[in-house]
């Protein structure tokens, strides 16, 4: 039972920095981006550069990596989001016509990485030995990589509740009119969060690739799904729920395969659905 | 007027598909296939997500029911002889209006989610109908594969051609009628709409049945191009993501500008994407990207707005004259 | 304006028009296909300079990682029978150099049946390679079967497939590797070996875990079967989600129920063993599917070292030779690996174990064309009849099982090289087989 809960907490922790990412991106600017799964391989495809030819520990170049894929995402909005930003009507045309030019990208970034490094699957294996946390032994990657999601959700979390800069986002995400009319630039929060989203992305692209170095550059969108799972799980905008929805995820599955594996997969989608049913803005979401 | 204007397009292309498998050679004719099936999945999208504006993300679920319905009763009756064999248009027509009872479900209640969570919620529904059905298949049934009897190809061509024009004439009727009308106020402002005294609910929710049965009907045609089956063929992810791009592609501003955005695409595709698709892929991403900045509407409005300002100008300065 | 044009012609009329087209179209396509249609045939004896070969390939989408690292064969004998001068054709009474029109199916079924008949009818190869993965080369066969292209399969591994064509209704598809139900006979004969040898409790509670795919469903119940047989105590026999990540709650099962032997039917040992390392849950036997079989993803992205999977008993495959046995595959090996460097990137680049068989499998194909012609009836009949000389030795196919070779056997395990060794059957074994499994190495 134990070994369950905090197996599943620490699947659930990586789930949590997987859909950060996303939550804060739709969360702020409404762009739902269909291709986080993609950017968050960018990630894992500069982690392993490094770790192909030089043997660096994944971890040393995860600031690395993250700058990059932030420095990526500010390119990617400014050239394809900020004019749907400036030109779109309403906050439904915005995600409309941003829904299209995730379809691009998807094409774009998968056949780029499919190019560049060929489809053969790549991985950066590293801290593989178990440890033990209360009597149960667990890879130390994940462990790792839990610790890392929690530090990023705690960073983000002051830096969302404490700081200058995160209250502009929060009130462009809340009342983006008003905070127009506050003086607040919101294109600039805008690209901010996008870029932030993408780092995010990035690091959980780089542990995911140290955790089951199987990565092709077709995985992409299952991570996007997982996110957006959690999305709608936890709440848009909401890093509570972004955490809370990623443990549920984590432990139902953990639950589910011990119970009964084969049925895991659809009851994670079912469960989502029924969720959407009776609480569409998600547990921590505000209406 | 307008019917006058397109009766001969309209004859031209009618008697292109019907006679293509007398001059068309069997890759072209298996293209054309392809394009039809795309053709007719895209303007049942359009019909309810175009109008409404409404994303649906899980055409793959209808799809594959109506595909996993139609293999299944074939199996059943052909090779079991559990059930009485039926003539194929009857079994599809049975696998569409099953899709129409499943769509009418879902989405008494499922249309209450707005924007892009009903976009996720069908998503999620597609993977799901995939991850049930191959817990039924492999968990259940323990025989991984459905048979299917092989049909030729003049027969699976015009098996999907004959129900692609069936498909276009349905959505073409329901587009024109109130129902289209009430769909799109609904998709200009729902809550006008509900002002001008349209049921919002009742409307959604049959158009979204209506549109579902047109999906599973093609996927229920489209059974015939296989011998064998499986939930990741039958509820692949491309049959969720396709439509909507293609879609997008033309441009969602009459019924036959989806249409064009799928045959393009599917033609680019087939013709370009077979030697060098990594290339392709990554400018055809990048066209998309760049239809998406400057083309609100797509290729079809693009072209209708330039026609539009060339006209405008012809008609200035023959007023200048 | 519209009033007149209305007066020349009313929706009606247009409506009866296009309605008599479509009868006519259709009336005209059901007399063509009943009389005029007839399917086309093979040729004669048409002026030639070169053997065609058509190759589908996933090469990419979803599949694509799979056919970079089990399909880069097709190109490999190609190069090599054209170093050697070509492919002799006795009908010309000479050599042709072969070369080879590939085509992207982007891992999408109905793009592959269209580009596999276009192959077939618009540029007439003569030969046809198989396209990767069970399901896209089982729907293809309905196509062999129709144009009567003999195709030989490798990565294809199917019980209905192999039924069908034991009962000959898929007569032109032909398989390299064992069916399932003759993985479950070895691996059962491998247990009852090591049961006779070891002690009546050597094989003890025996675990089947299986994907939810058609690979994990047919070879778990095909091994369930024949261990039930003979009276092995199997204590847990389930599946899990295809391609997932994680066992953590299945190995506590394991555990629970005191599982000795384990046999994972499905591709996703590769997380499997990295999740019982971390728990140190090691099983007295341990045969998996393919996933950790090549090694240049084993030790290369995967990560893992020699230590890591020794004992672990690879089950898919016939035969896994055994590359140092022979000069001719310890050549072959060494080519493998300076060949396969590019695909991997590592310097493990060398042949899993079916490796070999896959790569003889093709060379049959182009032995029977040297043997009997292009007329692919005969390349059919010579297949099923006649044994050919290949790097493994003679070579003969059997609808619906595996071929026979002269080397090489079913199972194969890790042991003390980079190469797997081949433990069973015994007339073919390169190595005992380790027995009990060891203990995973201290990290």
């Amino acid at each position: 039972m134990l070994d369950i809960a905090i197996g599943g907490v620490l699947f659930g922790a990586l789930y949590a920095l997987i859909a950060v990412g996303l939550n804060l991106q739709y969360g702020v600017t409404r762009i739902l981006n269909l291709a986080y799964g993609e950017i968050l391989l960018i990630g894992s495809y500069i982690t392993y550069i490094f770790f192909k030819d030089f043997r660096i520990n994944p971890l040393l170049t995860l600031i690395f990596s993250g700058l990059v894929t932030s420095v990526l995402g500010i390119l990617i909005h400014v050239i394809t989001f900020r004019r749907l930003v400036l030109s779109a009507a309403s906050a439904e045309e915005l995600e409309f016509r941003s829904l299209f030019v995730c379809f691009g990208l998807i094409l774009l970034i998968q056949n780029l990485l499919a190019h560049i490094f060929g489809v053969t699957p790549i991985g950066t294996p590293y801290l593989m030995e178990g440890v033990e946390i209360f009597g149960e032994r667990f890879k130390m990657n994940t462990v790792v990589a839990a610790i890392l999601s929690a530090v990023v959700n705690a960073i983000m979390y002051t830096l969302l509740r404490f700081t200058k800069f995160g209250l502009a986002m929060r009130a462009t995400a809340e009342e983006p009119v008003g905070a127009q009319i506050i003086g607040i630039n919101i294109l600039k929060i805008h690209i901010a969060s996008f870029s932030v989203g993408c780092l995010t992305a990035a690091l959980a692209g780089s542990m995911i690739s140290m955790i089951y170095s199987n990565v092709t550059p077709y995985t992409g969108t299952i991570y996007t799904v997982i996110a957006l799972i959690i999305l709608v799980l936890g709440g848009r905008g909401s890093f509570i729920g972004s955490i809370v929805g990623g443990l549920i995820i984590g432990c139902a599955y953990y639950a589910m395969i011990r119970v009964r594996a084969s049925l895991a997969d659809p009851v994670i989608y079912i469960l989502l659905i029924i969720m959407l049913l009776v609480r569409p803005r998600g547990l921590f979401g505000r209406q | 007027m307008r019917m006058m204007n397109i009766l001969p397009i309209l004859v031209i292309v009618l008697a292109f598909i019907f006679l293509a498998p007398f001059f068309l050679d069997v890759y072209n004719l298996g293209v054309l296939r392809e394009t039809l099936m795309w053709a007719a999945l895209t303007a049942s999208w359009f019909f309810f997500s175009g109008l409404t504006k409404y994303i649906s993300l899980g055409s793959a679920a209808f799809f594959g029911t109506g595909l996993y319905f139609t293999a299944l009763y074939l199996e059943q009756s052909i090779f079991l002889k559990n059930l009485p064999a039926l003539p194929l248009p009857i079994i599809v027509v049975m696998a569409g209006l099953l899709n129409f009872a499943i769509a009418l479900a879902i989405g008494l209640i499922s249309l209450r989610l707005k924007g892009i969570y009903f976009a996720i919620a069908t998503l999620a529904l597609g993977i799901a109908c995939q991850g049930v059905f191959n817990y039924i298949v492999s968990d259940i049934m323990k025989t991984y594969y459905t048979h299917i009897p092989p049909f030729d190809l003049q027969t699976t061509y015009y098996t999907i051609a004959i129900a692609a024009l069936v498909i276009f004439i349905i959505i073409y009727t329901l587009y024109r009628s109130n129902l289209g009308f009430a769909l799109r106020m609904i998709g200009e402002n729902e809550d006008a709409a509900i002002h001008f005294g349209v049921n919002a609910s009742l409307t959604k929710t049959i158009g979204f049945a209506l549109s579902a049965m047109c999906i599973g009907l093609m996927g229920g045609c489209y059974t015939t191009i296989f011998t064998v089956t499986a939930p990741t063929i039958a509820f692949n992810l491309q049959f969720s993501f396709m439509p909507p791009m293609m879609a997008m592609f033309g441009g969602l501003v009459t019924f036959y500008s989806p249409i064009i955005g799928a045959v393009i695409l599917s033609v680019l595709r087939n013709y370009l994407g077979i030697t060098f698709v990594h290339h392709f892929l990554i400018v055809l991403g990048i066209i998309i990207v760049i239809i998406a900045e400057f083309m609100p509407e797509g290729i079809v409005g693009f072209v209708r707005k330039i026609v539009r300002k060339l006209t405008m100008r012809s008609l200035k300065e023959s007023e200048k004259r | 304006m519209s009033r007149l044009n209305n007066a020349a012609i009313t929706k009606l009329q247009a409506i009866i028009i296009i309605v008599v087209i479509i009868i006519i179209a259709a009336v005209a396509g059901i007399v063509y296909q009943l009389f005029f249609y007839r399917p086309p045939v093979g040729v004669g004896l048409p002026p030639r300079d070169k053997v065609v070969v058509g190759i589908v390939q996933s090469l990419s989408g979803a599949l694509s990682p799979q056919v970079t690292m089990y399909h880069p064969y097709y190109k490999w004998v190609i190069e090599d029978y054209n170093a050697k001068g070509g492919l002799y054709v006795p009908e010309y009474g000479r050599r042709f150099p072969i070369t080879y029109i590939e085509y992207d199916d982007e891992t999408d079924i109905h793009k592959m049946l269209t580009l596999t008949e276009k192959l077939i009818t618009v540029d007439k190869v003569d030969l046809l390679f198989a396209p990767c993965s069970t399901g896209f080369v089982y729907a293809a066969s309905s196509l062999y079967e129709k144009y009567r292209y003999p195709v030989i399969a490798l990565t294809y591994g199917s019980q209905a497939g192999a039924e069908k064509c034991r009962k000959g209704e898929l007569k032109y598809l032909f398989q390299t590797l064992a069916s399932p139900s003759e993985v479950g006979v070895e691996v059962r004969e491998l247990l009852e070996y090591i049961r006779g040898k070891y002690g009546a409790d050597a094989v003890g509670n025996v675990g089947i875990i299986y994907h939810l795919e058609q690979h994990g469903v047919e070879h778990a119940s095909a091994i369930f079967g024949e261990l039930a047989l003979v009276g092995f105590n199997i204590v847990l026999y389930e599946s899990y989600p295809f391609m997932t990540t994680e066992f953590k709650p299945l190995i506590s099962k394991l555990i629970e129920r005191k599982v000795d032997t384990l046999i994972i039917c499905g591709y996703e040992a590769m997380f499997f063993v990295r999740e019982a390392k971390a728990m140190g849950y090691n099983p007295k036997i341990m045969i998996v599917g393919p996933s950790l079989e090549v090694p240049g993803m084993t030790f290369g992205p995967l990560g893992y070292t020699l230590d890591d999977v020794r004992g672990i008993i690879f089950y898919d495959g016939w035969p896994s030779a055994s590359y140092t046995e022979n000069d001719v595959l310890k050549k072959w090996a060494e080519d493998h690996k300076v060949r396969a460097r590019a695909i991997f990137g590592n310097e493990y680049a060398y042949p899993f174990p079916a490796a070999a068989l896959f790569y003889s499998g093709l060379q049959c194909l182009f032995e029977a064309v040297q043997k009997v012609g292009l007329d692919r009836e005969k390349i059919r009949d010579a297949l099923v009849t006649e044994y050919f000389d290949t790097i493994l030795g003679k070579m003969k196919f059997r609808p619906g099982y595996a071929p026979e070779t002269t080397l090489g056997g079913t199972l194969s395990q890790w042991q003390y090289r980079y190469m797997m060794d081949t433990i069973w059957p015994p007339e073919a074994k390169s190595a005992e087989v380790i027995y009990p499994k060891p203990s995973w190495p201290p990290s």
